[in-house]
């Protein structure tokens, strides 16, 4: 690293305000020749409205961006792209319908007379794959991919723009650790290459192990800087919210001899040659951990009745139900909280209130009429419960940020009163704060009796909340963890398939 | 539904009837003035069918040919039922409706209660019960019809049964091909708007089916009965208005209620009262009830619609109210641009756009009082006295006065409204949009407008002869289904469900909601909606072309819901805007006509006048997102150009 030649990336006292809101205030920073700077803040902070104003996407209010010491305002994303910044978004901006290569090269496709160079776009695909260890086929559709090695696509397509600067906003939020992991190697090899990375990433514990510099924003200002050996779990927490946390995970354990779900030979639409068993007690919370697309997810909307089951049993509370759609589970008291909260969750337009009430609508009426009275104090009784963040309950939701909106999807359970709670990855995008609050509440609602059987993909939420650990891997649960034996490098263990090595595991 | 949509259409329906009203007066002749509410009310009861597909995110692109069909087939009823013994009087076929109603309430208990008994408990059976009931009144009224043979309003009512059961049934099909085969809503009822077509060309052989002369007493009185004038309406419409206000204001003391509503309140509670003593100052003089048409004659008992006899000296009235009016309202203006001149001059910096928001409403009244002040020089040494004024009103509809002087006031007052209207809509028009200036300038421009409408309000009531101008049954019939669809889509769960699912189908679905019923019952009711104006559609023509009758009403009805302020990506929809909406593809079909551009162009017309809505609502809200960002930006300080010193590693 090169620090007495200008930075070559540069950014002075930025601001940016919508309507209602300072989305960033005189923020400061720098970023130098192959490093990998982590900018990190709870939702809201003013991280992604940084971003996009480094990318062009949004023009700042006030300040400056000197790239490698000269002023430059970046008023396109053609423009950033020419500077050698890109910006590889959370949510995937890829067409599914068209191939690797296609993708790669979209709006710059390799021409021969006017019309696109079919084979000289395949061979650059190839070799910008190469580069990011992807061995696919360029031709492959994106579509038939998993998430992860879209992702992996995503970085492919700014490495072959020239990129001097990546931006990766969150990019492991839907990889496995697998994945993660190859990520992890692409980016030390960029940095070898000479490319500078702006990381974003809810999970510390990979700024800790990736950064070179961190820094860390709070509700739109500087909130401080950590060099290479100052960066910690706890320094870093500890400046994103302004206070320390204590007790991250809170999880006091209530034994129960109940059982309250069992499954027996239950197979799965997604993986029908895989047999699944399982019980659940009264008050516990299981773990459900694995690789992306071990079938972990299929197994949660198989119980809920989204994709009903092919064969099995399912048995609630003792007595055997067919779920065969979403309907029968709510009416056996299952609820779930989706993977993917815009899409499954909430109704983006629909107010707090009516997101709120969905599920539970008709018991709030009478004679087919919405009772409003009752409506509204469900809404008002889960918005204090559950400590969301808005003016009030006719807000539409899509105003709210993640980890409010998540708030709101399990606000949409708490009022039927589940005895089962089902949880696909419940604090994915979500910040610290309110993630703090998501644990304390899946505390709370075991205490109450609720079983809660969650899916996650960050290893440090699975060993910390869960009182017993599912492993799955390719469809069939590889292997069950207790509390006794948790530890990362058996989940992983289990998790790609190994067996289990410790015979003290079922009780 | 955002409120500000629909007074925006609301305004363009005020303005257009008024622009129409001033360049040729047969528009707002009772005749005319009939003929638009009976077509107003008909398409908008197709309308609000295809609000409920395209709420959920839907389309349905049958409902015209559906109309030709269920109107062939109709017309072919009632003809078999009279001609064909075995099937006279077509009690049967009521018989038949309600015995399925029947079967599928208890069959549907049944299924639930028995047959998925282990699915686990917390079953509803309102539906149920409501659907079995009706099957039982169908299958009572059918063998009582069996026993008294009351007379042929039996074999009528069996008709309009069939034609209602058959588009059910026909919707019930688009529904469950679309969620059960999963086939796309737009290609379902694409094909079935060819297949339907073709069919009843086929039914009739191609024959224009006729109802003659015979139902003109009887059935034909759904489409073409009389049952009262506008100024009964409007009476109605004023109590209601009162009684909302009154409630909204004072009696209402929900703690959630904002200042807004409350202000919502107080204007609807004006507006009411306004509307009241414009339409029942033609009764002062007592009310003198007559009794009008036969409806129908059962067992013996005639049953007849009646009307109010208005006094002679009544007549003028509103008209008189309406000049008395004017004044108030001028200082309204002269108000509200010292009010606009306070914020925006003197709070303010003072920037030319400033003083423009400032200048207009000032121009307008400057001129308005110009105008004014003319017509006091032009008449010299007379007076304008309020009751010359107001014969001066009256004179535009009653071509009778015989009083040259008046009538030339007349003329030049009327000339004079229209400049001053104009202009000052044009500016509130210009200051609205202008909201890509200012947030104030587009709050100016609103009221500015809101206000020019009003008035403008005041100038049709009293240039119309809403005492002699009838409110035809359909009008009845969508205030009835009206006021049931927006009870429905907003106050049950099923219309919650509806928005749901136009919003996001997949979260419906996690939320256990059965979206595949949802679906199916939103064609059903569309369909429904559809059936019931092929029947009046077909009763108001009375003679059905097989190859022509209801196509292209399809479009009719989606454009009326998109004008109304439906998305067609769904979730987004009101019952009030597609009245409107439908009100306004009528009068605009309607204006062309009237102002002496050639009947060709009415289509053309249509279309453009839409196309401009469309843009200017699209390119206003695209700006207003501009100025939001500018205006925030504005206080911001300027940029600095310290540069803190650099850390060395």
């Amino acid at each position: 690293m090169n620090r007495a030649s200008p930075p070559l990336l540069e950014a002075n006292s930025l601001g940016k305000r919508f309507p209602g809101v300072v989305a960033l205030d005189d923020v400061d920073l720098q970023l130098y020749d192959a490093e990998v700077l982590a900018v990190i803040g709870e939702n809201g902070a003013g991280k992604s409205t940084l971003m996009k104003i480094l990318a062009g996407i949004q023009l700042p209010d006030q300040g400056q961006i000197r790239l490698s010491g000269k002023e430059t305002v970046i008023r396109s994303v053609e423009q950033a792209t020419a500077n050698g910044i890109c910006l590889i978004h959370q949510e995937l901006n890829l067409c599914e319908n068209l191939s690797v290569a296609a993708n790669i090269f979209l709006g710059r496709e390799p021409r021969r007379f006017g019309l696109i160079d079919e084979r000289r776009c395949l061979e650059k695909a190839g070799e910008v794959l190469q580069q990011v260890g992807l061995n696919l086929p360029p031709q492959e559709l994106v579509g038939s991919l998993t998430i992860g090695q879209q992702q992996m696509v995503e970085i492919a397509k700014a490495i072959s723009t020239d990129a001097r600067m990546v931006i990766m906003d969150e990019p492991t939020s839907s990889l496995s650790q697998k994945e993660s992991e190859s990520l992890f190697e692409i980016i030390h090899r960029l940095k070898q290459q000479g490319v500078s990375i702006i990381y974003i990433s809810h999970r510390l514990g990979e700024v800790e192990r990736l950064a070179d510099r961190v820094t860390v924003l709070r509700d739109g200002k500087n909130a401080g800087e950590l060099a290479r050996d100052e960066i910690s779990h706890n320094a870093m927490v500890e400046r994103m919210v302004g206070r320390e946390l204590s007790n991250y995970y809170s999880r006091t354990v209530t034994e129960s001899d109940e059982t309250v779900l069992k499954i027996s030979n239950l197979r799965t639409s997604a993986n029908p040659h895989c047999p699944l068993s399982c019980e659940i007690k009264r008050g516990e919370i299981v773990g459900i951990a694995g690789l992306v697309g071990a079938g972990r997810t299929e197994l949660l909307t198989t119980l809920f009745g989204v994709t009903p089951a092919i064969d099995g049993q399912i048995t609630v509370t003792g007595k055997a139900c067919v779920i065969d759609n979403s309907e029968t589970a709510i009416r056996h008291g299952i609820g779930l909280v989706p993977e993917d909260r815009k899409l499954q969750g909430i109704v983006l337009e629909m107010s707090i209130r009516a997101n709120t009430s969905l599920p539970t609508l008709k018991s709030l009426s009478a004679m087919g009429f919405i009772d409003a009275a009752a409506e509204r104090a469900l809404a008002e009784s889960m918005k204090q419960r559950l400590n969301t963040k808005a003016p009030h309950i006719e807000q539409p939701v899509k105003f709210l940020s993640g980890g409010n909106q998540q708030k709101v999807v399990i606000a949409k359970w708490l009022a039927m009163k589940p005895n089962i709670l089902l949880m696909d990855e419940p604090t994915r995008g979500v910040d610290v704060g309110a993630k703090q609050e998501i644990y304390r509440l899946m505390d709370e609602l075991a205490q109450t009796g609720v079983a809660i059987l969650f899916v996650s993909s960050d290893m440090e939420e699975v060993l910390g909340m869960a009182d017993r650990i599912l492993v799955m891997h390719e469809g069939q649960i590889g292997g069950e963890l207790h509390k006794t034996n948790f530890s990362e490098e058996s989940v992983m263990h289990l998790a790609t398939g190994g067996a289990i090595k410790t015979e003290t595991k079922i009780a | 539904m955002k409120s500000g949509k629909i007074i925006g259409i609301l305004l363009l329906l005020i303005y257009v009837c008024v622009a129409t009203a001033m360049l040729n007066d047969a528009f707002i002749k009772p005749y005319n003035l009939q003929n638009l509410l009976r077509s107003s009310s008909m398409f908008a009861i197709i309308g609000i069918g295809a609000v409920l597909v395209i709420v959920t995110g839907g389309i349905d692109l049958s409902t015209g040919s559906l109309i030709g069909l269920v109107g062939c087939t109709m017309t072919m009823m009632l003809k078999a039922f009279k001609e064909n013994p075995p099937f006279e009087n077509g009690a049967w076929l009521l018989w038949l409706i309600g015995l399925e109603l029947l079967l599928v309430g208890i069959g549907w208990a049944i299924w639930d209660q028995v047959l998925r008994k282990r699915l686990g408990p917390g079953r509803h059976y309102t539906g149920k019960i409501a659907i079995s009931l009706i099957g039982i009144v169908f299958l009572a009224i059918s063998l009582a019809v069996e026993r008294t043979a009351v007379g042929e309003w039996v074999t009528m009512a069996a008709a309009v049964g069939l034609a209602l059961w058959l588009s059910a049934h026909l919707g019930l099909l688009h529904g469950l091909l679309i969620t059960k085969l999963k086939l796309q809503p737009f290609v379902v009822t694409l094909c079935a708007l060819m297949a339907y077509r073709g069919l009843s060309r086929y039914l009739t052989g191609d024959k224009t089916q006729g109802l003659g002369t015979e139902y003109n007493d009887s059935l034909r009185l759904l489409a073409i009965g009389k049952p009262c004038t506008a100024t009964a309406i409007m009476l109605f419409l004023a109590v209601i208005m009162l009684v909302v206000g009154i409630w909204k204001t004072f009696i209402s003391r929900r703690s959630r209620s904002t200042p807004a509503q409350k202000t919502n309140g107080i204007i609807i509670l004006i507006i009411g009262a306004v509307l009241a003593c414009v339409s029942s100052s033609r009764y002062w003089d007592g009310w003198k009830t007559q009794f009008g048409e036969t409806i129908a004659t059962v067992a013996g008992f005639q049953l007849q619609f009646f009307s109010l006899e208005i006094p002679e000296a009544a007549v003028a009235r509103p008209a008189t109210l309406m000049a008395f009016a004017m004044w108030p309202m001028l200082l309204c203006f002269a108000g509200l641009a010292i009010w606009s001149a306070k914020k925006s001059w003197w709070a303010q910096e003072k920037s030319p756009r400033q003083i423009m928001i400032w200048l207009l409403p000032a121009i307008t009244v400057a001129v308005s009082l110009f105008a004014l002040l003319m017509i006091k020089q032009w008449i010299g040494d007379q007076t304008v006295s309020l009751t010359d004024m107001s014969s001066a009103f009256q004179g535009s509809v009653d071509s009778a006065a015989d009083d040259q002087f008046v009538l030339g006031i007349n003329v030049i007052l009327l000339k004079m409204l229209g400049i001053f209207l104009s202009m000052a809509a044009l500016f509130g028009g210009i200051l609205w949009l202008g909201k890509i200036w200012t947030k104030q300038a587009g709050n100016l421009g609103r009221g500015l407008w809101i206000l020019t409408g009003f008035f403008a309000v005041l100038w049709l009531l009293s240039n119309t002869a809403i005492h002699e101008t009838p409110v035809q049954t359909p009008f009845f019939i969508l205030l009835i289904i009206g006021a049931l669809s927006a009870l429905f889509l907003n106050k049950t769960v099923y219309g919650r469900y509806f928005f749901a699912l136009g919003n996001n189908e997949e979260a419906t679905r996690y939320s256990g909601i059965n979206t595949d019923l949802v679906t199916i019952m939103a064609y059903v009711l569309c369909a429904l909606c559809g059936g019931i104006g092929a029947v009046l559609f077909t009763l108001d023509s009375n003679n059905v072309e097989p190859s022509g009758h209801g196509s292209f009403y399809e479009l009719y009805a989606i454009a009326a819901a998109v004008l109304g302020g439906c998305s067609l990506r769904g979730g987004e929809g009101s019952i009030l805007g597609v009245i409107i909406g439908a009100s306004i593809m009528r009068v605009l079909y309607n204006a062309p006509d009237m102002i002496g551009i050639a009947s060709q162009l009415e289509m053309f017309t249509i279309g453009f006048v839409l196309l401009i809505g469309i843009i200017v609502d699209e390119t206003a809200r695209r700006m207003a997102a501009n100025r939001d960002r500018k205006v925030v930006a504005e206080p911001l300080t300027p940029l600095t150009a310290t540069v803190p010193p650099q850390e060395s590693a």
